[in-house]
């Protein structure tokens, strides 16, 4: 199993988090609203790609709206490789600041 | 309350159906879509619309990459595909190529033919300003074109016609003997020009001055090879040559030797002012009526060439007081090599009927090429339904099918380079050329290389690509394709037409085979055999009798004679001819040759009435003459021996009576022929040998010579192998046809050797059914070689008028021929039958003998 690039975690935590409500626009905002920046479509479908490729997160198209002129979502759903890869890409992360305190931070940018 | 629905952006809808990937591709608008919506519910229309742009275009990077990766992806598919397949039917790629790089490295060999002949003369930076002065000569029966001029013209053209810049005459000296120190031979290509000679071309001195170089009479101008011969270990510059053992030259210049492309074909200059000295001793000064010298002209402007050409004409002809029969006129230098007055008539002919059939070659090339790629693909109809069904559409099929068919034929261009580079010596053997390997990449030759691979590649794909393309997957996947007999009837009709061209060719083959044949094994009415004879140059004659006793001394020297003409050619003729009952004055040539003692007895020449000039009768020798038959016939039947003759005011009587004896090139009928004789300075000694050991007699001959005549070059030949020489033309086309013709029915057969196992493969069920229902094999070879021996016979049906009428015309030349007997026609018909059984047995066979368990199993 190969490492997740962090775009590819914060979208499995998010999709993981949305639940039923992960289709492309609701995944967009919740991203763009945790980086803090405007993550593109464009930049969000090449990146589900990926994870579909992977068979992270599994998709199937849902229901339509007017606003949507009768295109439906595609919703997407985390796979259980999906979630194993969270689950190292967690402790991998606990690893690398577990052994670091906060304050050295503070130290750092005196 | 909610708003109405809003105006949804149209044009950037579009804009991402057209760029975003198909699997997301209307989740990811509905998703533009619905973000539109939700601003434009709380912000309004403009900022919506703004929001949804902005967005737009900074996804597209993403989008982009995303269409370059899948392309990526599809095109590593598709060649992948392609790959399995060439490997998959790997006889069939093999033998598709080969056939495609066989037929384009001919035409490329060809091209570079013509391309080479098209760039003669070409090379001088005043090309386009130079010319040649012709005449036409009207003479009785029709005109002769030559270029042979007064000596007196070019000065005087360039004193008259301010046009006229500068003018040089160019005459060969002959064959000379050139001496310096040891080094001592006969030399050919020595010419004598004037000195604004090397002003007028291009033809670069490496060393002295170009200006100066011509302008001392006793000076000359020596190509490098030359005067690598010559002066070994020094600079040539200033030092003496001898010409004929007589005068002195001093080298002025050495030139760069010529490139292979120059008309004019040198090797060594000479001023003419050292001839018209020569004359001028000789009290023989030039006259306007004397036509020697080739001139050439460099005039201001090519533009007013024509109008130049009619005032010289009136001024030649006031000059040489000749109002009938010259005409003057020029030809541009640049069209030297097809000018008929240069002796390139034949040539264009030639170049084009060559040209031809190498494009004949490439046809039936190509048409192997479709015929193949058109029977493969049959079998893949299915992967096009496959890949249609999965999305592919029909854009994308065609480029695939071209794609593939587009990589085999840039495969063969590949090969076909190769196949050029190896055969191009042999090729320049053959047609006695001189073309650099280098010229392949010069000018237009890559881009036919690159036409025909594309020509070739669109034409073999176009079946696949625009005509499967369109069926509907459904029906491709059921497997009932309707357009099989179709199909099959178009490749018949190409194969058909192959073998309509091989065919041809193999009877023009036989036939010019059978006349060279005929020719060399004629009757000449002399014996050819261990003749050798020693050409008599310059001083070297007048040591003819001392040198003819000496040698008649030995055992192995049978005969000696001397002769003014060899016996196979003799061209010196003359009208002035008498004899009594003689009612008009005689029209008809006479030609004429002066001969030694033993002529006839030298020759084998059969004498029907009379006797040979006679050591006992002396006398005779002055007042007799030889006649051939044809002479008699042109006197009156009644004439013979003892009748008086008077030709070309000598007068005399008829000694004997030859046999007629072919004494020019078949092409011609036997004229009438007077032989004398005159044993004083011959220019040929010609003696028979014994047939034991001709290497010691030709080793005894060079002795002698040295011993008797030491200051000149021994050289001698066969009669045998001169009189082959002379058909060397001919034998030339010979060869090239023949091997056209192999190279045409060999790609030819290659192809039908494909079409026949992709029809036995095709057929592999029909097959094994009709086994299990009691055919034999025999029945089923029968069955599958019908289909193609059809296309076969209805080819040679075809091909037979078509080469009888180009052989009848061709066989005019000669005016003694072999007959176009049946016989040549069945052979052909036989032959091309024999092959094409040959190529499709293989195949026909090992499918009539398959099990047909394993057949009908196979899907």
């Amino acid at each position: 199993m190969k490492d997740l690039t962090k775009i590819e975690e914060i979208l499995l935590l998010s999709i993981w988090e949305l639940k039923d409500e992960a289709y492309g626009f609701k995944i967009r905002h919740h991203v763009s609203d945790i980086i803090g920046k405007d993550f593109t479509f464009g930049n969000l479908y090449s990146a589900l790609d990926r994870l579909t490729r992977k068979k992270y997160v599994s998709k199937r198209p849902g229901e339509s709206t007017p606003q949507r002129r009768g295109k439906t979502r595609m919703y997407y759903t985390i796979s259980s490789a999906g979630i194993d890869a969270l689950k190292a890409a967690c402790a991998l992360n606990q690893k690398l600041w577990g052994a670091l305190k906060p304050y050295s931070f503070e130290t750092k940018h005196k | 309350m909610k708003k109405h629905q809003p105006k949804l952006p149209k044009f950037g809808d579009w804009l991402l159906k057209l760029l975003a990937r198909y699997d997301v591709n209307p989740h990811l608008r509905g998703d533009f879509d619905e973000e539109f919506s939700l601003i434009y519910e709380t912000k309004g229309f403009v900022k919506a619309w703004l929001r949804y742009w902005t967005h737009l275009l900074r996804s597209l990077p993403f989008f982009i990459k995303d269409i370059l990766y899948w392309r990526f992806v599809m095109f590593i598919n598709y060649l992948k595909t392609a790959l399995r397949n060439f490997y998959k039917n790997r006889s069939y790629s093999v033998l598709n190529i080969l056939g495609l790089a066989i037929g384009m490295a001919c035409c490329c060999l060809f091209a570079l033919w013509v391309f080479d002949e098209l760039h003669y003369d070409r090379f001088h930076e005043k090309s386009e300003r130079l010319c040649g002065a012709v005449f036409d000569l009207y003479v009785e029966g029709g005109k002769w074109t030559i270029n042979n001029t007064p000596a007196l013209l070019g000065p005087a053209l360039e004193q008259e016609f301010p046009e006229v810049v500068a003018t040089t005459r160019y005459q060969s000296y002959g064959q000379v003997l050139l001496t310096h120190g040891e080094t001592s031979s006969f030399e050919r290509g020595i010419y004598l020009v004037d000195s604004s000679f090397l002003k007028m071309f291009s033809f670069p001195l490496i060393s002295g001055n170009e200006n100066t170089a011509l302008s001392n009479p006793n000076s000359i101008v020596i190509s490098t090879d030359f005067a690598a011969r010559y002066f070994p270990d020094e600079n040539p510059l200033g030092k003496i040559l001898t010409l004929n053992n007589k005068h002195e030259l001093m080298v002025t210049g050495i030139l760069k030797n010529a490139p292979h492309n120059s008309s004019l074909t040198f090797k060594m200059l000479m001023p003419f002012k050292f001839y018209e000295g020569l004359r001028r001793q000789q009290g023989d000064p030039f006259g306007w009526r004397e036509n020697r010298p080739m001139t050439f002209i460099e005039i201001q402007d090519p533009g007013m060439a024509e109008a130049l050409n009619l005032k010289i004409r009136n001024f030649v002809r006031e000059k040489a007081n000749d109002d009938t029969a010259h005409q003057f006129s020029t030809v541009p230098l640049e069209e030297f090599r097809f000018s008929p007055y240069y002796g390139g008539s034949g040539r264009a002919t030639y170049l084009s009927i060559f040209s031809l059939i190498a494009l004949f070659i490439l046809l039936i090339a190509c048409i192997n090429f479709m015929n193949l790629s058109t029977a493969r693909s049959a079998n893949r109809a299915k992967e096009i339904g496959m890949r249609k069904v999965v999305g592919a559409n029909r854009i994308n099929i065609i480029l695939q099918f071209f794609g593939e068919s587009l990589l085999l034929s840039f495969t063969a261009m590949i090969a076909a380079i190769i196949l050029v580079v190896i055969f191009l010596p042999t090729f320049n053997q053959i047609f006695g050329k001189d073309l650099p390997l280098s010229i392949l990449g010069s000018g237009f030759v890559p881009l036919v290389f690159i036409g025909i691979a594309l020509l070739a590649g669109l034409g073999g794909g176009s079946y696949p690509a625009l005509y499967l393309s369109a069926f509907k997957p459904v029906m491709t996947l059921k497997g009932n394709l309707k357009s099989r007999g179709k199909r099959g009837m178009m490749r018949k009709v190409l194969v058909t037409f192959q073998f309509v061209l091989s065919v041809s060719l193999i009877i023009s083959t036989v036939v010019i085979y059978r006349q060279l044949d005929y020719i060399k094994d004629f009757n000449l009415g002399f014996d050819k055999e261990h003749v050798v004879y020693i050409p008599l140059r310059a001083g070297s004659g007048e040591s003819y009798s001392v040198l003819k006793n000496k040698l008649l001394n030995d055992s192995r020297i049978l005969s000696v004679t001397g002769a003014s003409h060899l016996p196979s050619y003799i061209g010196t003729n003359d009208r002035r001819a008498k004899w009594d009952g003689q009612e008009k004055e005689n029209e008809t040539l006479i030609h004429i040759s002066w001969v030694d003692y033993d002529y006839i007895k030298t020759l084998k020449i059969e004498l029907l009435e009379g006797i040979d000039f006679s050591r006992a009768t002396p006398s005779a020798r002055t007042t007799g003459f030889l006649v051939n038959e044809e002479m008699i016939k042109l006197m009156g039947k009644d004439k013979g021996v003892g009748d008086r003759l008077e030709i070309s005011r000598v007068n005399g009587k008829i000694l004997g009576v030859m046999k007629n004896f072919h004494f020019l090139p078949l092409n011609y009928q036997i004229p009438p022929l007077v032989v004398k004789f005159n044993d004083q300075r011959p220019s040929y000694l010609i003696t028979r040998i014994s047939a034991h050991n001709i290497s010691a007699s030709i080793e005894f001959l060079k002795e002698t010579w040295k011993t008797t005549v030491p200051a000149y070059p021994f050289e001698y030949h066969f009669l045998d192998s001169d009189f082959d020489r002379m058909y060397r033309d001919e034998e030339r086309i010979g060869s090239i046809l023949k091997s056209f013709a192999f190279l045409a029915i060999f790609v030819a057969s290659l192809g039908l050797f494909g079409l026949a196992s992709f029809s036995a493969e095709q057929r592999t069920k029909d097959i094994g059914i009709r086994k299990i229902l009691g055919a034999s094999v025999p029945e089923i070879v029968a069955l599958l070689l019908n289909e193609f021996m059809k296309c076969i016979l209805l080819a040679n049906v075809i091909a037979l008028p078509i080469a009888y009428f180009i052989m009848v015309k061709w066989l005019q030349n000669f005016a003694y021929r072999v007959n176009l007997d049946p016989g040549i026609f069945v052979f052909s018909c036989l032959a091309s039958l024999t092959i094409a059984i040959f190529s499709v047995s293989y195949q026909t066979i090992k499918a009539a003998t398959a099990n047909p368990v394993d057949s009908l199993r196979y899907e």
